[in-house]
């Protein structure tokens, strides 16, 4: 019997040697649990709260695809078969880019969320700094929102945390509760926030003038809201939303913004990682940095997507002039918005907006870029600094320019980059979210429709902008006719900037005005940009007024059981 | 010729229990005696055992097989013992040498298998093990044992995604059940439990004494929370008692692609280009070139590439194995060398493994003590063509189908193999790559160090009552090494990265206790027991570093001038776990006539918290050997056994990542675009003022506290019939196993803020019937023919997903025009593992369109494809199923299965006086292949400028083959969708194996001192019987539960022919 002891006693000798905590692993990650634990943590989370802007989904890559298709703008390139998605007018409910885009934004809005639960606890860290993070994480998760509702309508609505895996399913929450929160979440989250001039006018923070900017934005988009419903337009409503949109947009005019002195400047700004050199225009900016050399990837497509086309010699070590850097050119304008400028006598934006000329490569040797083709009548009339090719460059004839009228975008240009050579696709060009003309122009709008009539401050504020684009001063009016002349200030203003698909959406003319350029770009005349297809993607439906809730979404939150309309 | 040393590996077990039993002392005895131990044959067996009976006094036979001994008097009985051979009794004769007579026992009953932390008698069993033939797995030689298992053992399903040297194999035992987790059995080498599937190609095959499968319940719930995938025992050889043996087993031979697909000839090539672009064919093809215009004629009989011919070659492997094993009754041991060097048909392609063990076991009085150590190093050079990046014309055989086979007039041919790219394709849109330079050029090279140290003292502290303490350290050491110089996809000047290189090391170190205390009595001979109670320990650390550099100046130096490179991605990762189990198991037979057995095992584990943290796994199992029953005994001559089985138990799954159970945090600096896909979190980087270094933490993943085991609940009904004094053997097992609270990478609404979660979600049910069938059918002098044949049906069904989901799509990843588009469903009541998509009904004929002047509109009662704007003549189409008059996602549906329905193999066995001779053929029946090269091959797209084409697709729809249903060479998107077209039946019948052997007469070769010479040439993947246009059926290159059977640019499987000797001294 002492030996079956001894035998099983001795059974338990191993066990003995290991204390109880033995099954006890710590992570060897970073958890919620313990950050936050300084300064440099809080900060570090909220740059991932920003971090959501610049992904691919977003304003990183595909979302200029996804709402780049308007009545002045059009995936194009001859001979280039379609894209399948919104853009192409071939998307579905499991488009990969539309969930994608779900996806980023409620991932910014959960990360905002932990944030705004989390700031408080960081210890030693200076109170007010702590209200100005809060403040731009509250900002953030309110713009987020705003995306959701321009482009889904009814979303899920959350403001807390996600913090376990099971009962997730949310059901939509109606657009208005969620405009309501938005419009009291941006204007208590401007209080908190830094003035622009507290910024330096570094754009790529959020201050105090991109708050309000962006909420008047929404608030225009709010008075739209019943047309892509077809609901009987509730004028009283309608008003207090003009109205709360001047509001807001008035009070960044106090901010000490302007108007750069020529279009271009700001543009010029944007590719060049520079920040409002000659007057305080850019108000808010996605910023992109890098070119592909180091470990941390933040750079983005644009100039590369939407750019005038370049051929890639980043195989050679050509540099400067001879390799303006690599563009797939994927968006072009329609005819109209060259039309449009035309007939206000436009040249310097349409000069900037739309390439005037296409790059000539050499034929021999490494094919370095020589010269420029430039269309009829703008070959040495370009005013803004660029590089120059010389005695090569050469101009088609009228016949030749009229034959197509439909050209690349030409408003993000890959030649101010610094890097040099440039990465093939990536590019740290900025994206313009928000510029002073654009708040200009939404005074414009609004005093008009609140007042029935342009008001010397509507006068004022779009002429600012006419007048700096070089064009004759607008005066004596009807409001109709002051609401035409805004909507097409909006296009030479602001095309490209991804303005335009929401602006009509919010004007109930979308559907209307996409299909209007259907079979002018049929019949094929000033319109060779594109695949003989192309007029297919004009021919919307009243669906696309909303994107689809992504299938993806729908097939594991059972509290939605119904989709936008038409998907 | 007999085979004494030919080693009936299965059998060697026996030998261990004998000599366990029989502790040979020092004989005292006075009478000497002496004779020979011979075989049927009249040989003499070497190593026989010698015993006196009832003593634990004894010797062994010597090379000759004679043998003397003392024994006390003249009554002295003694006992003649060799293994896999009838022992015999006998009256110790002190006059005249004995001439003893072994027999060959051919029992397969009383063969030892290795169950879980012990080992049992075939006859005692009351679970299903099923024992892999060492001998027929070694017919032909491997680099890993797992290679030559396919169809070995029925309901084991071993395959390969492709036929790269070195690939890892893919076990799974009775089905799949768990969807997003690995499937893969537990592996248990010499009772160390391993769950990466890669260990089998860190083993020698031929240091393997036996490998057992544990398949049902009763039989793995000892391995508990790990044995829901069934286990894969190995136990290696130990050193014998007796003479020193010395093997020496080498083999040299080669191996050559079975097939190449036939690609379109020039003439057609040129052709295709006039369809794609008849503006442009007048600039290029059918340009003006010596002063005249050349046609499509010119074309005919041009010199032109065929790029697979250049790309593969005929490729030598060659296995040398050295091993020495002997000892007396106190010390026994053995070791072994081995090297294992194969080339693969691709050039550029190489796997060797260097490897070498030593095992030692000591006995002194009660006490024995084993002590061994294991190390290998693996080499494997180039990287499988299949491997997922973010475009599909980065895989190599993009470019070595793609290519084109001629140049333009004027333009050299030799220009296509001399630069990197082909010129007239477009780099920014096109990433074809010079396929021979590239393979030659690109450098990948991975290494794994495996060292295993273990040992064990067991002490006997009464007969039957034994305590086993054992120890296991291993080091799983790797190493990756990749360079990219100018010549490559990679590293080419048009690359972002420039020349680059990149390293990697992850290093796993794991050690084990366990604590095993066994008891066996019997009462009175009818009652027996068998108890074993155990505590086990176990702990491992896993660290991984890798580092890059990019835009290095000095290509020349390879790897060793990575440091003037730019500092680009590092990558690091630690992570830790640790289990702590409690095992019991007790074993009752009546009389060897019925069996019952229960066990317990209770695991807990660190990757899940305190409350769920410890799992209970038990199980029960029942037998009734029926033949032993006095009614049966008339039958006795036909039915010479039979026992019927039944068993139940509980097994689990901890496949999860060690830190699942928390909420994470993890700076991510690169912006991806690969969203939507399980597990993808956006990054945390924003570039404040153009500053890079502006890293966020972002949470990773949702906390899930309540995580906890995947339980896995099956039954099992089994019948082993013996006919004819087990000439034949039958074993036949029905069962059901329904998985449960599956550890499910689930998907969750992306309105949370996350794509998917670790959760205990779904249940699986498989079902199934294994047969296996052997037979000797043949037992002559000079002749014997034995077969073995087996059958397995599995059904798979899924039976619950993830909160309301219906289905779980997943797109299975190989190019990212594809990456959104699921093509793989795991739907409630069907199978996992269903292909899904639209179903082709061939093309659009004239008759569905309205004709205009030249332009064709679909007629409006034809649904047309959604996203296709400009549907025309000779476009693919596809079934409207909802009958809504347009083909959209809503008209997907299931188009095939990834699983086989039925698989199995039949091997013969035939043995004439000295030669022997192994025919396998291995089959799979009812699966499917989803033939994604098809995308791109046979089918011309927005890219297909150039790029040559399947000769298939020279048959496609044109004005002039206007009834083809091969799709119109046109910019389509209707072409870019899965559907039933691609969907190819993956069922095959293989002659995997053919070896023919002839061992030398002893006689003949004991001049040369050897005392075994064996010659043989064996054969492999010799012939395949498969509709499968792509190059073996056997395809699988995102192997898993859910997304198996997708063939795209896979590494094609080989044939391959041998010659070896085996040399015995």
């Amino acid at each position: 019997m002492k030996k079956i002891k001894i035998a099983v006693l001795s059974l338990f000798i191993g066990t003995s040697f290991t204390s109880c905590n033995f099954l006890d692993k710590e992570p060897t990650s970073l958890t919620p649990e313990t950050f936050y634990s300084n300064e440099t943590e809080a900060f570090s989370a909220l740059t991932s709260v920003y971090a959501n802007l610049l992904q691919s989904p977003f304003y990183g890559s595909d979302y200029l695809f996804l709402i780049g298709g308007d009545d002045l703008e059009h995936f194009g390139g001859t001979g280039r078969s379609p894209r399948t998605g919104l853009i192409c007018n071939n998307a579905n409910n499991a488009d990969p880019l539309v969930s994608a885009l779900w996806f980023d934004l409620y991932s910014g809005i959960d990360r905002a969320n932990l944030f705004i639960e989390n700031i408080d606890r960081t210890p030693d860290m200076d109170a007010k700094l702590k209200v100005q993070y809060k403040a731009e994480a509250r900002f953030l998760r309110a713009y987020y929102y705003s995306v959701l509702v321009t482009c889904w309508g009814d979303v899920p609505f959350k403001t807390t945390s996600t913090q376990s895996v099971n009962n997730l399913a949310l059901p939509r929450t109606n657009k208005q509760v969620i405009y309501d929160f938005i419009t009291q979440e941006i204007s208590e989250a401007a209080n908190n926030l830094k003035s622009a001039a507290d910024l330096n006018y570094l754009p790529g923070r959020i201050s105090k003038s991109a708050a309000w900017g962006i909420l008047a934005r929404v608030c225009l988009f709010r008075a739209g809201e019943c047309y892509r419903d077809n609901e009987q337009p509730n004028e009283e409503k309608r008003k207090e939303y003009f109205t709360q949109a001047s509001k807001f947009a008035q009070m960044v005019m106090n901010e000490g913004h302007d108007l750069a002195p020529n279009y271009w400047d700001v543009f010029i700004d944007l590719c060049s990682d520079q920040y409002n050199t000659t007057a305080k225009e850019s108000i808010w900016e996605i910023e992109f940095a890098g070119n592909r050399s180091t470990d941390t990837r933040t750079e983005g497509r644009i100039g590369n997507i939407i750019g005038i086309p370049a051929p890639d010699l980043s195989s050679t070590t050509l540099k400067g002039k001879d390799n303006p850097g690599f563009s797939y050119a994927f968006i072009y304008s329609t005819p109209k918005l060259l039309d449009l400028y035309e007939k206000n006598g436009d040249t310097e934006r349409c000069d900037w907006n739309i390439a005037p000329f296409t790059y000539q490569q050499s034929t021999s040797g490494d094919r370095p870029v020589v010269s420029r083709l430039f269309e009829y009548g703008k070959k040495g009339t370009l005013k803004y600094p660029s590089y120059e090719y010389g005695p090569l460059d050469i101009e088609k004839t009228q016949a030749e320019s009229d034959k197509n009228r439909a050209r690349a975008c030409a408003k993000f240009r890959r030649e101010y980059e610094k890097s040099d050579p440039r990465a093939k696709n990536d590019t740290p060009i900025n994206f313009p979210v928000l510029r002073y003309s654009d708040v200009l122009l939404m005074i414009a709008e609004a005093e008009n429709e609140i007042n029935s009539a342009p008001t010397p401050l509507a006068y004022e504020c779009i002429n600012k902008v006419r007048t700096r684009a070089g064009i004759a001063p607008l005066a004596n009016l009807t409001k109709d006719e002051f609401r035409e002349a805004m909507k097409d200030e909006r296009a030479m203003e602001l095309c490209f900037e991804y303005t335009r698909r929401f602006d009509l959406i919010r004007w109930g003319e979308y559907v209307q005005k996409m299909n209007e350029q259907a079979p002018i770009a049929q019949a094929g005349i000033q319109w060779t940009q594109g695949p003989a297809n192309v007029y297919t993607y004009f021919k919307i439906s009243s669906a696309y007024n909303y994107f689809p809730i992504p299938a993806s979404e729908m097939s594991v939150n059972s509290e939605i059981k119904i989709n936008n309309p038409g998907w | 010729m007999k085979k004494h040393l030919a080693i009936q590996a299965g059998k060697r077990g026996v030998v261990l229990t004998w000599f366990l039993l029989f502790s040979v002392a020092f004989v005292f005895a006075q009478i000497p005696v002496k004779g020979t131990v011979k075989d049927i044959m009249g040989e003499g067996i070497p190593g026989a055992s010698i015993q006196l009976k009832g003593t634990t006094q004894g010797t062994i036979s010597d090379i000759d097989g004679n043998f003397s001994i003392s024994v006390p008097n003249k009554n002295a009985v003694l006992v003649f013992s060799f293994i896999g051979y009838v022992s015999v009794e006998q009256k110790a004769d002190n006059q005249r040498p004995m001439i003893i007579t072994l027999k060959e026992d051919s029992k397969t009953l009383d063969e030892v298998v290795v169950v879980g932390y012990q080992e049992m008698r075939k006859k005692d069993l009351t679970g299903s093990v099923a024992k892999a033939s060492m001998k027929d797995l070694l017919s032909t030689p491997v680099g890993s044992f797992d290679q030559a298992m396919g169809g070995r053992i029925a309901g084991v399903n071993v395959s390969s995604g492709e036929g790269m040297p070195g690939g890892q194999m893919n076990i799974v035992i009775r089905g799949n059940n768990s969807l997003t987790q690995d499937n893969s059995p537990l592996y248990v080498i010499d009772g160390f439990p391993v769950e990466d599937p890669t260990i089998g190609s860190s083993i020698n095959p031929s240091d393997i004494e036996s490998i057992d499968i544990l398949k049902d319940a009763s039989a793995t719930a000892i391995y508990g929370a790990r044995g829901a995938n069934g286990v894969v025992m190995i136990t290696t050889k130990k050193g014998k008692v007796g003479e020193p043996q010395i093997t020496y087993d080498g083999s040299a031979g080669f191996q050559n692609i079975t097939k190449t697909i036939p690609m379109m000839d020039a003439y057609e090539f040129v052709k295709l280009q006039n369809e794609i672009s008849p503006t442009l064919i007048g600039t290029t093809y059918f340009k003006e070139y010596e002063g005249r215009r050349w046609t499509l004629e010119d074309y005919r009989n041009i010199p032109q590439y065929n790029w697979q011919d250049e790309i593969f070659q005929t490729a030598w492997q060659q296995n040398h194995s050295l091993s020495a094993s002997g000892g007396s009754e106190t010390v026994r041991y053995n070791a072994s060398l081995s090297y294992f060097d194969q080339d693969g048909i691709l050039m550029n392609t190489n796997y060797n493994r260097l490897q070498g063990r030593l095992n030692t076991t000591i006995k002194k009085n009660k006490l024995t003590v084993n002590l061994a150590t294991n190390y290998s190093r693996t080499s494997q050079t180039g990287s499988s063509p299949s491997q997922n990046s973010y475009s599909g014309m980065n895989n190599l055989f993009y470019s070595v189908w793609g290519y084109r086979p001629i140049t333009q007039p004027g333009t050299p041919l030799s220009s296509l193999k001399e630069n990197i790219q082909d010129e007239d394709v477009n780099y920014s849109y096109d990433y074809r790559f010079n396929p021979i330079m590239s393979q030659k050029e690109e450098f990948r090279k991975s290494y794994t160090n495996y060292l295993q140290f273990n040992g064990y003292a067991e002490y006997e502290f009464l007969k039957g009552l034994k305590l086993k303490v054992s120890g296991t350290y291993t080091i799983d050491n790797r190493k990756g090494e990749s360079f990219n110089n100018s010549k490559t996809r990679y590293g080419n000047p048009v690359s972002a990265d420039k020349v680059n290189g990149t390293f990697s090391t992850n290093e796993r170190r794991t050690w084990l206790n366990e604590n095993i205390l066994t008891y066996q009595t019997n009462i009175k001979k009818t009652h027996y027991f068998n108890a074993m109670a155990g505590v086990t320990l176990q702990n491992s650390d896993y660290d991984f570093y890798s580092f890059k550099t990019i835009q290095i100046p000095n290509e020349s130096l390879g790897m060793a001038g990575m440091n003037a490179g730019l500092p680009s991605t590092t990558n690091t990762l630690q992570s830790s776990w640790s289990m702590l189990s409690y095992l019991g198991r007790l074993n009752y037979n009546y009389k060897s006539k019925y069996y019952g057995s229960v066990t317990f095992r209770a695991d807990g584990s660190s990757k899940f918290r305190s409350n769920n943290r410890f799992g209970y796994f038990p199980s029960a199992s029942a037998a009734w050997n029926f033949t032993e029953e006095k009614f049966m005994k008339p039958l006795e001559s036909i039915l010479s056994n039979g026992k019927l089985r039944l068993s139940w138990g509980l097994t689990g799954n901890n496949r999860v990542g060690e830190y699942d159970t928390y909420a994470l945090l993890q700076v991510l600096k690169e912006r991806t675009g690969d969203f939507m896909s399980l597990g993808s979190v956006p990054s945390g980087v924003y570039p404040f003022q153009n500053t890079l270094t502006n890293t966020g933490a972002v949470p990773v993943s949702l906390p899930n506290k309540n995580l906890k085991w995947e339980t896995t609940e099956q039954w099992n009904l089994g019948l082993d019939l013996a006919f004819f004094h087990e000439r034949i053997n039958m074993t036949v097992d029905l069962y059901s196993k329904v998985t449960r609270d599956l550890l499910l990478e689930a998907a969750l609404p992306s309105s949370s803020g996350y794509v998917s979660a670790m959760k205990n979600i779904g249940k699986i049910r498989n079902s199934g019937v294994e047969l296996t069938l052997n037979t000797q059918n043949i037992n002559k002098k000079n002749f014997h023919w034995n077969s073995n044949i087996n059958f397995a049906i599995n059904k798979n069904e899924v039976l619950a997903l993830a909160d309301n989901q219906i289905a779980l799509l997943t797109a299975a990843k190989f190019d990212q025009a594809y990456n959104g588009q699921p093509s793989y469903i795991a739907k409630i009541g069907n199978s996992m593992g269903m292909m899904y998509g639209y179903i082709y009904e061939g093309t659009y004929k004239y008759e569905d369109f309205n004709k205009n002047g030249n332009s064709y509109t679909l007629k409006s009662n034809v649904p047309a494809f959604t996203s296709e704007n400009n549907t025309q003549p000779g476009m693919p189409k596809y079934a409207d199923l909802n009958g809504d008059g347009k083909i959209d996602s809503n008209d997907q549906t299931i188009i095939g299965n990834g699983l086989p329905k039925l698989t199995g193999g039949f091997t013969n066995d035939f043995e004439y006086k000295g030669f022997d001779l192994s025919i396998f053929f291995q089959w799979s029946c009812g699966n499917d292949i989803l033939n994604a090269n098809k995308l791109m091959f046979e089918s011309s797209n927005s890219k297909a400028r150039e790029l040559n084409q399947y000769a298939s697709f020279s048959n496609r729809w044109t004005p002039e083959n206007p009834t083809s249903n091969i799709p119109v060479a046109s910019n389509s998107s209707s072409n870019k969708v899965f559907s039933s077209r691609l969907i190819e039946d993956g069922s095959f019948l293989r002659l995997k194996t053919v070896s023919l052997g002839y061992t030398f007469p002893t006689k003949a070769i004991k001049k040369l001192n050897l005392n075994k010479l064996r010659v043989y040439v064996a054969g492999q993947n010799l012939w395949t019987l498969s509709n499968y246009s792509g190059y073996d059926p056997e395809v699988s290159i995102r192997d898993g539960a859910l997304t198996p059977g997708l063939d795209f640019s896979a590494y094609p499987r080989a044939y391959s022919i041998n010659f070896g000797i085996n040399l015995g001294f």
